[in-house]
């Protein structure tokens, strides 16, 4: 009896802790999160595939985003790909060609662009949406959070997360459901955008599965706007020019 | 001192070159409201390996003593303009086809005006494309799109002449996200005097999009008192982060068939059912493919088609011109469509640069008649090494015994060699 006592009290003892630390886990992601983007915001990107002969292709995108999943992007150049439109709501995506006419839907480890950025990377949505925290150390850096996905939709099954003390992010590793490294992201340069918004402008990533390829995403011009929910529907994608002017 | 001096202008050339990496210009920043100009050019040089036994082929060269290898040379301007605010918008494609023979063709495929009403309602009013449906080759349920080509769907085609309005709600509830009214009125097809239509010919499309429970789902409706009635839905899922689903199903009243009987175009009017089921599918390699199973009621059966290949061989072999004139009007009147039979699969493969092969990309697909076995199989392979710029090399082969779709087409094997600027 004494016995069963002691393992019903270990195991909500245990319990207790875990929930407690999985709260505070989720809490500092939620913390990461808003400081890396506002909540609606509009901004400019480059995004750069560099190729492992030197040569690099560039895509200059422009891109709006609502709330915590909520976001479509326009590219602006090269001519080839001007017009072209990708929304996202939470773990839908679809992708809108002028001369196809409609939008088409895409999956998240799609990549539009080509390169080592997916659809997921490049229409990063909030991390507490899509994860949550299950192990939160830290080190004399800062804090590395294990993640896990929340459903079997999200593009990677664990993320390994690093942050400053700050709260600001530094890298991530993305693995597979089988523990298999896909690639890892670095957040750089870290530059102040104007309205309170601090957050790396530099993203790069590489992966063991694309060996000599690397690819960048720049920010520039990143500011706080609201828009209505309306922006985010499929029959809005060819008119997002129209928010630019 | 002097090496102070010296390390202090190290570092400031090395802050200023780090600045200058990540730096970049964007285009059309505060974009003027003036027309925007894109488009792009292309060069077609074409070989075609014909089959003489061919009843179509022999209709069209009657009398006519050509080699097996043809060739054909083109070149294709699209030119496309954007005038944006944020109210309204203006927009036009063209398309101007030159061939070697000195021959010019200008095609407007899309002209059209939109005036944003409020954030989620707009009213269209021109020539437009539309695309509905889910469907890659083909699409059940897209009642007012352009003629698609299930071989090269992404081409770009001419719209229809209509008058559109849209109303887009985003609804933020736990199963419903978004729902999208789409109310279309065409002109009647047939006018008097090329000048004006009855009105009670007006035809009328409407789509009712939810996204729904994270599927896109569509309700599509076609009236007509000239057309045939149609209505259908659709619906696209992702089912995994590399897995899509997608699916069409239309149910039309009243739609022409045309069949041969003793050398006479014979039609009756039909009710049936048209469907499509396919998914696209990213595997671990980023090799896409798209397969799909499409099945039209209406679409001939293998004997019609045995029947209509019969008499197109006959009039053929009796070298009578009145015969030939008029097998050429039946073909042109009831059997010119891309596909006439009734079940088909398609499957597109492509894999992004291969084995490290940067800017290229090989893709093979086929369309397979079910019902004849016959197949025609394409490889295109596209490489883009420079920006705006595209070759692609593209062989194609129809494959199938004599009396079959694809083993009676003019030719066996063709290849475009194609090159395209864009701007």
């Amino acid at each position: 009896m004494r016995n069963r006592f002691k393992i019903i009290t270990i195991s909500l003892l245990f319990f207790t802790i875990s929930t407690v630390f999985a709260q505070n886990g989720n809490e500092l992601l939620k913390r990461i999160d808003d400081k890396l983007m506002p909540e609606s915001y509009e901004a400019y990107r480059k995004l750069i595939n560099i190729e492992p002969n030197g040569r690099q292709k560039e895509f200059i995108v422009y891109t709006v985003k609502k709330g915590k999943d909520k976001m479509v992007m326009l590219f602006l150049s090269p001519a080839s790909e001007k017009g072209r439109t990708t929304l996202r709501l939470g773990e839908n995506m679809w992708l809108y060609i002028p001369n196809v006419g409609k939008p088409i839907r895409i999956t998240s480890l799609q990549s539009v662009t080509g390169g080592i950025f997916n659809n997921a990377d490049i229409m990063q949505v909030d991390y507490n949406v899509e994860y949550d925290v299950e192990q939160l150390d830290t080190d004399t850096g800062g804090y590395i959070l294990n993640l896990k996905a929340k459903n079997n939709t999200v593009a990677y099954d664990r993320l390994k997360m690093w942050a400053t003390k700050d709260e600001i992010l530094v890298k991530i590793e993305c693995y597979s459901a089988s523990g298999m490294l896909i690639k890892t992201l670095e957040f750089k340069e870290t530059r102040d955008f104007g309205g309170g918004i601090v957050r790396p402008s530099v993203i790069e990533t590489h992966s063991p599965l694309y060996k000599d390829y690397r690819s960048v995403m720049v920010y520039s011009q990143v500011k706080s706007r609201t828009f209505p929910d309306e922006v985010f529907t499929m029959n809005y994608m060819s008119r997002i020019e129209s928010l630019r002017k | 001192m002097k090496s102070q001096l010296v390390f202090c202008w190290l570092v400031l050339f090395w802050f200023t070159a780090e600045a200058g990496e990540y730096d970049f210009t964007i285009p059309d920043d505060q974009p003027p409201e003036t027309m925007q100009l894109s488009g792009n050019l292309d060069g077609k040089y074409s070989l075609f390996e014909s089959r003489p036994n061919s009843p179509i082929f022999q209709l069209q060269y009657t009398n006519q003593s050509i080699e097996n290898l043809l060739a054909a040379y083109r070149m294709g301007f699209y030119l496309n303009g954007d005038y944006q605010t944020k109210d309204i918008s203006v927009h036009f494609r063209t398309f101007t086809d030159y061939s070697h023979n000195g021959e010019i063709n200008v095609s407007l495929y899309e002209l059209y005006a939109n005036l944003n009403l409020t954030i989620n309602s707009q009213f269209l009013l021109g020539k437009r494309r539309y695309n509905w449906g889910k469907g890659y080759a083909f699409n059940p349920v897209g009642y007012v799109n352009s003629l698609k080509d299930p071989e090269n769907p992404e081409l770009a085609q001419s719209g229809l002449l209509s008058m559109n309005f849209e109303l887009a709600k985003s609804l933020n509830l736990s199963s419903v996200n978004n729902a999208t009214f789409e109310l279309v009125m065409l002109p009647a097809a047939e006018s008097v005097n090329n000048k004006i239509y009855e009105f009670q010919n007006t035809d009328l499309a409407a789509r009712l999009y939810l996204l729904i429970w994270d599927t896109d789902l569509d309700f599509i409706g076609y009236y007509s008192r000239v057309n045939p009635v149609r209505a259908g839905f659709d619906f696209s899922r992702n089912v995994s982060p590399n897995l899509e689903i997608h699916g069409e199903y239309s149910r039309f009243y009243d739609q022409i068939k045309f069949t041969e009987s003793d050398k006479i175009l014979k039609s009756e009017y039909l009710d049936g059912v048209v469907w499509l089921l396919g998914l696209r599918w990213l595997n671990r390699w980023n090799i896409t493919s798209i397969l799909e199973y499409y099945r039209n009621e209406v679409g001939l059966t293998k004997s019609e088609f045995t029947n209509y290949y019969n008499f197109l061989q006959n009039a053929a072999a009796s070298g009578n011109p009145d015969e030939i004139a008029q097998a050429m009007n039946i073909q042109k009147a009831g059997f010119s469509s891309i596909n006439l039979m009734q079940d088909y699969m398609y499957l597109k493969i492509s894999w992004p640069e291969p084995f490290g092969w940067i800017y290229f990309t090989p893709s093979v697909y086929t369309i397979l008649n079910l019902n004849d076995r016959s197949a025609v199989i394409g490889i295109p392979l596209s490489y883009k090494p420079i920006t705006n710029f595209e070759f692609l090399c593209w062989p194609a082969f129809l494959i199938g015994k004599s009396g079959t779709e694809y083993g009676s087409r003019q030719y066996k094997r063709k290849l475009d060699l194609w090159f395209r600027f864009y701007f």
